[in-house]
């Protein structure tokens, strides 16, 4: 079976080295260029060559070093990173990135991705308007955005993963350790339908190829020691998984923008020929902002006031008319069920958890043990608070309410875990980018939560693990 | 104070990336001689030693890869290829041999010759001729993004000509922190959190107050709320976004310039779709540099601002390459061009140079008044608020169509072009269609939606008084005849926007051959 595991990398590896090759000219100047580069950023007075450098290091193309958080409990990892891009022709922008990072537990993951995204051209016209448009365009009337194809080979070695048991009512005692490696190998779509509501479909098709593995730490027992398959199903046997997926992302602004929503809805059938490990899951993800705008100014200055001269007496000074963005009030609703046919069950390596951070670095219930709660099914709800307090600091505060359950129909909003969080956040450009958070509640264990902004770890977007 | 000055409550500058004039507009000579565009025998040697000449073969991506090089040692080959005095004026004649290190390919390196025809960027060329453009306005130095975007907050680089991101503590305020400091309001509205911001310098203060995002400047036009100064910044990065990738629109290369086109055509729209805003708002389009692409104007001297980079020994004192500038205003004459060349089209007499410095140093003369603390530069730097020149604001903006639902033709607009528009006549016909390749089909309404007796809404009973004016420039044997009063259903409409767009059409054609 391992064998097998390497052949879906090694036909990404080919098929991107086959692209490569066309480009290898170019790929070659950016190897020059990275050099000088590099001599160039390490140049000048200490400081700035050591921002420089490190900024280099980290960043520079075609290659530098990669670094990323492993799932919980496996720690930071860092190792080289590849990066390319090749633009054909006027329809096609196409990239490449591989990284292989490597944490202090040797956990490691390696991985290479494509991305192509098809630009249909489009036809601009200037049209004589003698007075204004009635409507004010919004964003999606003015913003294109572009079908977007992601490809992917990855291999994930997790050395320490816990788990307590499945179910609403698993247990602390119930932990065991175990260790895991999951290559992916698939693609995934994403296509524009209504921009107008920010509609878009998504599809992906991936296989997804398991091993289990005991591992021990300390008093901590193994998998075997605490569980055997009618209580853990997939303990003992892993069998390769073709899994397809389809979904909608519905992402409108609505209420003169007050209200911005985030909806993706998924169903996704995972299928193992030749076992019982067949499901399908049906996930649904609601999000709401609710942005605030603090110093709105109700009205217009009046016209006869010149530049200078806005303010209602002489000396003051002109009322600000801009509208901030001071923070926001969130609520988001999860939930994830598995149907599943009679005989069948769902490997608990792919049940989604609650508790600390998911497999895929997701926080839900933050200050429980990490993966603390896992079964088919689960439901989460946050309500969420950020505000700027002074300078480039903020205040966020977060309560969240979930459950797990085994049967779908278990789920509702009875005998629901509850943590909190608060703490300080670092604002830059207007909106909260890293977080900084204590977390208390639920089973009186507390958790300091570090967080950054997705978007500014950049890099691939990866496939989730379950 | 002007009328336009009485009425004028915002300026908003959108900043492009790293393109030059000859490459964005230099087309449009052939339209409007006084653009000092090209005439398309500008050439450079390529490192063979043969002689490229200028092409309109330039294409929205995949041509300028590698990024052609636009740090100082680059752009000092691409003005003074192997002269020892800089003193002199620069050749402009080491563009080719500057690209080709980049790639050591001596067919590709002719790319960065390549300039684009006008139908491909219907809203830079557009908007450049029915408004105002410079025909001098240069990057601040001869070097990369970050110092000169630098001289667009600051009206200096503090001695930088490298892209270093070390702004903090400096001797003179930023624009925004000046006009907050005087009661006014500013904003830097870049383009979402993925693309980030260039004016990292400020990123940690004044918040939130500086900065939003390019959502929010579209409802602030909407709602009429924009700041005092805005200043733009569009997408740096292809990205995910909610509904799919959202391309570059920076244009810098070899981001998709079409997508830069959208993005300006956004802006404009925003800001013309609110009529007080509209008449209330200058916009200026520029590019922050060249971004090593070929240009034939020599940057000229210029004052020293007092600084000197110790690396290079470079004093501040030579501006970098023209790069593309457009102000937009109702207040502004259609067809303006500041600057223009003479009439026997050898150069421009008594230019008046622009640079970056002149944003803020426009910015603060206009909403501060006297500001001492500047940099010697932005105290030299003209200003231009002046080129708001009319009695009253114009009546007659266009606005852009973008997608699919787009028209294909617009004829009033088509006439206009053709016919001329304003005080300054445009000299050739409209911007050429896209290419069939570049054009995406047009849904088919449904027959139920066809009505051929619509009455005339009020928006084509317009149009039909534009093209009635721009038929009497015709010779009065080749009008129409047309009473343009008995027009009364679209249908009627239609017949007599095709018969006079076919007639001012051959009429443009004669007058260009």
């Amino acid at each position: 079976m391992d064998r097998l595991l390497g052949l879906p990398v090694l036909a990404v590896l080919v098929a991107t080295g086959a692209s490569l090759q066309a480009q290898q000219s170019q790929l070659g100047a950016d190897f020059a260029h990275e050099a000088k580069d590099f001599s160039e950023a390490c140049s000048g007075s200490f400081f700035k060559a050591l921002a420089g450098c490190a900024q280099d290091l980290f960043t520079d193309h075609p290659v530098h070093i990669g670094m990323g958080s492993l799932a919980p409990g496996n720690g930071f990892g860092a190792g080289p990173a590849f990066v390319a891009h090749h633009t054909p022709n006027e329809r096609w922008r196409l990239s490449w990135n591989a990284d292989a990072v490597v944490a202090g537990n040797l956990s490691w993951r390696a991985g290479l991705y494509m991305t192509a995204i098809y630009i249909p051209r489009i036809q601009i016209t200037p049209v004589l308007q003698p007075a204004a448009p009635a409507a004010a365009p919004r964003k999606t009337d003015l913003v294109v955005q572009y079908p977007v194809i992601n490809a992917y080979a990855q291999t994930t070695t997790l050395n320490t993963l816990q788990v307590y048991g499945l179910g609403p009512g698993s247990s602390i005692r119930g932990q065991a350790q175990y260790g895991l490696r999951e290559t992916i190998t698939g693609a995934n779509v994403l296509w524009p339908v209504l921009p107008r509501w920010k509609l878009s479909l998504f599809g992906e098709l991936n296989g997804r190829f398991v091993s289990l593995r005991n591992t021990t730490s300390g008093s901590t027992p193994s998998l075997e020691q605490n569980y055997t398959e009618a209580t853990l199903p997939g303990l003992t046997s892993q069998p390769g998984v073709l899994q397809a997926g389809f979904g909608i992302r519905l992402q409108p602004a609505l209420i003169r923008d007050y209200l911005h929503l985030n909806y993706a809805l998924t169903v996704q059938q995972f299928a193992a020929p030749g076992s019982n490990d067949s499901f399908t899951r049906f996930t649904a993800d609601l999000g709401h902002d609710f942005p605030f705008y603090g110093k709105v100014f109700p009205f217009e200055r009046r016209a006869f006031n010149g530049p200078n001269e806005c303010a209602a007496s002489p000396g003051a000074r002109c009322p600000p008319i801009v509208r901030d963005r001071w923070g926001s009030f969130g609520l988001r609703l999860l939930i994830s069920e598995s149907f599943v046919p009679s005989g069948n069950v769902v490997p608990f390596y792919f049940q989604p958890t609650l508790g600390g951070s998911d497999i895929n670095g997701a926080q839900w219930l933050a200050s429980y043990n990490d993966y603390r709660f896992r079964a088919p099914n689960l439901m989460v709800a946050r309500a969420s608070f950020e505000h700027a307090i002074w300078g480039p600091f903020g205040f966020q505060f977060l309560v969240d309410e979930g459950k797990v359950a085994l049967h779908p129909g278990d789920l509702g909003f009875n005998h629901l875990a509850h943590t909190y969080a608060a703490g300080l956040t670092l604002r830059a450009g207007g909106f909260p980018q890293v977080s900084f958070l204590f977390a208390w509640g639920g089973q009186k264990t507390t958790h300091t939560l570090v967080s950054m902004d997705a978007a500014l770890l950049g890099g691939s977007a990866r496939p989730s693990l379950f | 104070m002007s009328a336009a000055l009485d009425r004028l409550k915002r300026i908003v500058v959108l900043m492009m990336e790293n393109r030059s004039f000859d490459h964005m507009l230099g087309s449009l000579h052939a339209q409007d001689p006084r653009i000092d565009g090209l005439t398309g025998s500008e050439s450079n040697p390529d490192t063979t030693g043969a002689t490229v000449q200028v092409s309109p073969q330039a294409e929205f991506q995949s041509q300028l890869d590698p990024d052609p090089g636009h740090h100082y040692p680059d752009v000092d080959l691409q003005l003074f290829p192997g002269a020892a005095d800089r003193s002199a004026p620069p050749s402009m004649q080491g563009f080719i041999q500057s690209y080709f290190q980049q790639r050591q390919d001596v067919a590709h390196s002719h790319n960065i010759l390549n300039y684009f025809p006008a139908g491909k960027l219907p809203v830079l060329t557009t908007l450049a001729r029915e408004f105002a453009v410079f025909n001098r306005w240069f990057a601040s130095i001869p070097g990369p993004t970050i110092p000169n975007r630098a001289f667009a907050h600051f009206g200096t680089s503090f001695g930088k000509v490298d892209m270093s991101l070390f702004y903090l503590g400096e001797k003179y305020l930023s624009i925004y922190e000046r006009l907050l400091q005087a009661g006014h309001t500013a904003k830097i509205y870049y383009y979402d959190q993925q693309s980030s911001t260039m004016a990292l310098a400020f990123l940690l203060k004044n918040q939130p107050q500086l900065f939003a995002t390019y959502e929010q400047f579209l409802a602030d036009c909407a709602a009429g709320n924009l700041p005092d100064y805005s200043f733009i910044e569009p997408n740096y990065t292809d990205h995910d976004a909610d509904n799919g990738a959202e391309l570059a629109s920076d244009q810098h290369p070899d981001h998709d310039v079409q997508a830069g086109e959208l993005f300006m055509a956004s802006i404009y729209n925003a800001i013309r779709g609110n009529e007080a805003l509209w008449e209330s708002t200058a916009l200026l389009i520029v590019y922050d540099e060249h971004g090593g692409i070929y240009d034939h104007v020599p940057p000229p001297a210029c004052l020293s601002d007092g600084f000197e980079d110790q690396s290079t020994g470079f004093q501040f004192d030579r501006l970098g390459v023209r790069v593309p500038a457009v102000l937009v205003s109702p207040w502004v004459g259609a067809g303006t061009v500041i600057s223009p060349l003479n009439a026997a089209g050898t150069g421009v007499d008594n230019p008046r140079i622009f640079e970056h410095a002149c944003i803020p140093a426009t910015v603060t003369s206009f909403f501060i008044g006297a500001y001492d603390a500047r940099s010697p530069r932005e105290k030299a730097a003209d200003t231009f608020l002046d080129l708001l020149s009319l009695d009253a604001p114009r009546t007659d903006c266009l606005t852009f169509n973008t997608g699919s639902s787009a028209p294909a033709a617009s004829p009033a607009f088509a006439a206009r072009m053709a016919a001329g528009a304003g005080a300054a006549a445009f000299h050739a016909a409209a911007p050429a269609a896209p290419t069939a390749a570049r054009t995406v089909a047009v849904p088919r309404p449904s027959p139920a939606a066809m009505n051929r007796d619509r009455p005339l809404s009020t928006l084509l009973q317009d149009q039909i008084q534009h093209l009635h004016k721009a038929e009497l420039t015709l010779p009065p044997d080749q009008q129409t005849g047309v009473d343009v009063h008995s027009i009364a259903t679209e249908s009627q409409a239609a017949d007599y926007f095709q018969k006079v767009t076919s007639r001012l059409h051959i009429q443009a054609a004669r007058a260009g051959a």
